[in-house]
């Protein structure tokens, strides 16, 4: 150490110190040069603040708004975030599953009706082809009568090229035999409403029958059918496939069946009992599934 | 000031805290009326680019961490002062990477005139303090700031510093023998 700044320093004893930080006057004349030193280094002390009742405002009003139960409620609000974060996932997650389980489902199906409310709002919306793929489902479960109703419902309700693809598809599920598949639908509901009207449902095994007679497709138009005469009943148990008749145009060249006017009794249409050339007795409508003849009633 | 200081009893001054710890606008104008003269200087002393905007930080944060703090005046002041040191460190980084593009005159400036000859002298006076002040060693500047300026007694200046109260002891003896032997040297050399 410097021995000159050593004796200085030990000129100060602890008292004199205290007293000369304090400012007091009691200190010796001997460091009255330090006083010098100590006031002009104190001077740099800012005059007191003119804001403090404006600054006291604010702190109290912090120091009220840091209140410790205002540090606990941090975690609780970062764990209702955190739940609130997990719930939405588990509520994502549920919506797709649901969404995701709806949409493969068909009419009549417990989600269908969940299917439509999802597609309402853009989700799982698969257009005409969905339509399709749920009328697809229809048949292959046998239920041919919900699945035409469905088809014809959509083709009615959808935009012109939904309808004429929806058309197209009909065409092909109706092997290849244009025209005959829709217009069955449209004679097997006509057919159907004719005879709640009437009440000719009671007797169920004709009406059966005369359902049976209307959905069945034919395998092979008659000649005479082909050459525009009036359709006759083709029996459904004929094995002897001869290709479909593509050549013989169609059916609807035959004119609509409404041409042929509603029957003026119900209860004589014909049963394929009465109309089979050959005599064959249809077995019923899924025997013939595929195979029913789109004659017009009498 | 330390008379008016020391002239409170601990628990005049301890009810005072619990005041504003709930908030007492009276006690919070009783704080701020005592300690934002000396925490201002302090940071000017220390080379704060805005001791006045600094100091208001300093007191903000003085306000939200009050509930957190439990002690006598002593440890008050000592802990008011030890943000206000925390605080300007924080300062100190953020001007070291963005320094200031202007350096604005001080909005006091006197440009009225007045008594030329006696504000020669104050800035003669005041040059002469700070050409000796600036001879010290950092930790006696620091110790002497904090006396003399932040007006904290030894024990608080400790608790600051967080250093045993001989060694501030010590410092102080250092600084105050340092400064006497500038003031002899250039008495002699004048």
């Amino acid at each position: 150490m410097n021995p000159f700044l050593w004796h200085y320093m030990t000129r100060f004893s602890d008292r004199e110190i205290e007293l000369l930080l304090s400012g007091s006057r009691e200190a010796s004349d001997e460091h009255a040069d330090l006083e010098w030193f100590l006031t002009a280094l104190a001077d740099q002390r800012p005059a007191p603040p003119h804001d403090v009742e404006h600054m006291a405002t604010a702190l109290a009003s912090v120091a009220r708004s840091s209140v410790p139960g205002g540090l606990r409620t941090r975690p609780r609000t970062a764990a209702r975030r955190m739940v609130a974060v997990a719930a939405s996932f588990v509520l994502l997650f549920t919506m797709s599953g649901i969404a995701l389980a709806a949409d493969g489902s068909a009419p009549g199906d417990l989600l269908y009706g969940i299917d439509q409310a999802f597609e309402l709002i853009g989700i799982g919306d698969g257009g005409i082809d969905e339509r399709i793929a749920e009328f697809d489902a229809l048949i292959n479960r046998g239920e041919d009568e919900a699945a035409y109703e469905f088809l014809e419902e959509v083709i009615e309700s959808s935009r012109e090229d939904e309808s004429a693809e929806a058309e197209e598809h009909l065409d092909v599920v109706s092997d290849g035999r244009p025209g005959v598949a829709e217009d069955n639908v449209t004679e097997h509901q006509r057919f159907i409403e004719e005879n709640k009207k009437d009440g000719v449902g009671a007797d169920r095994r004709e009406f059966g029958q005369g359902v049976a007679d209307i959905v069945r497709i034919p395998d092979q138009d008659p000649p005479e059918q082909a050459a525009g005469n009036k359709p006759d009943t083709t029996p459904a148990s004929n094995d002897n496939e001869t290709g479909p008749p593509d050549g013989a145009g169609r059916p609807d060249d035959a004119g609509p069946p409404d041409d042929a006017g509603p029957p003026a009794e119900p209860r004589s249409r014909p049963n394929s009992q009465n109309q089979s050339p050959n005599g064959n007795q249809p077995t019923g409508a899924s025997d013939s599934a595929g195979k029913a003849d789109k004659s017009p009633r009498p | 000031m330390r008379s008016q200081i020391h002239s409170r009893t601990e628990t005049s001054y301890e009810s005072r805290v619990e005041a504003a710890k709930d908030g007492a606008e009276w006690a919070w104008a009783a704080i701020y009326e005592e300690l934002s003269g000396p925490v201002t200087g302090y940071l000017r002393s220390r080379g704060a680019a805005d001791p006045e905007d600094l100091s208001s930080e300093v007191f903000l944060q003085v306000a939200r961490d009050i509930h957190r703090f439990d002690g006598d005046e002593t440890k008050f002041r000592s802990w008011v002062f030890v943000i206000a040191h925390r605080r300007l460190i924080d300062d100190r980084r953020s001007h070291a990477r963005r320094p200031d593009e202007i350096d604005n005159p001080p909005d006091d400036l006197d440009l009225a005139g007045g008594d030329v000859e006696e504000e020669v002298m104050a800035h003669l006076s005041d040059a002469r303090m700070q050409e000796i002040f600036e001879t010290l060693t950092d930790d006696q500047r620091l110790v002497l700031t904090l006396r003399i300026i932040g007006d904290l007694t030894l024990e608080e200046t400790a608790l600051v510093l967080q250093k045993r109260v001989s060694a501030i002891k010590a410092l102080q003896r250092r600084a105050l023998g340092a400064v006497k032997a500038s003031i002899e040297r250039g008495r002699v050399t004048l």
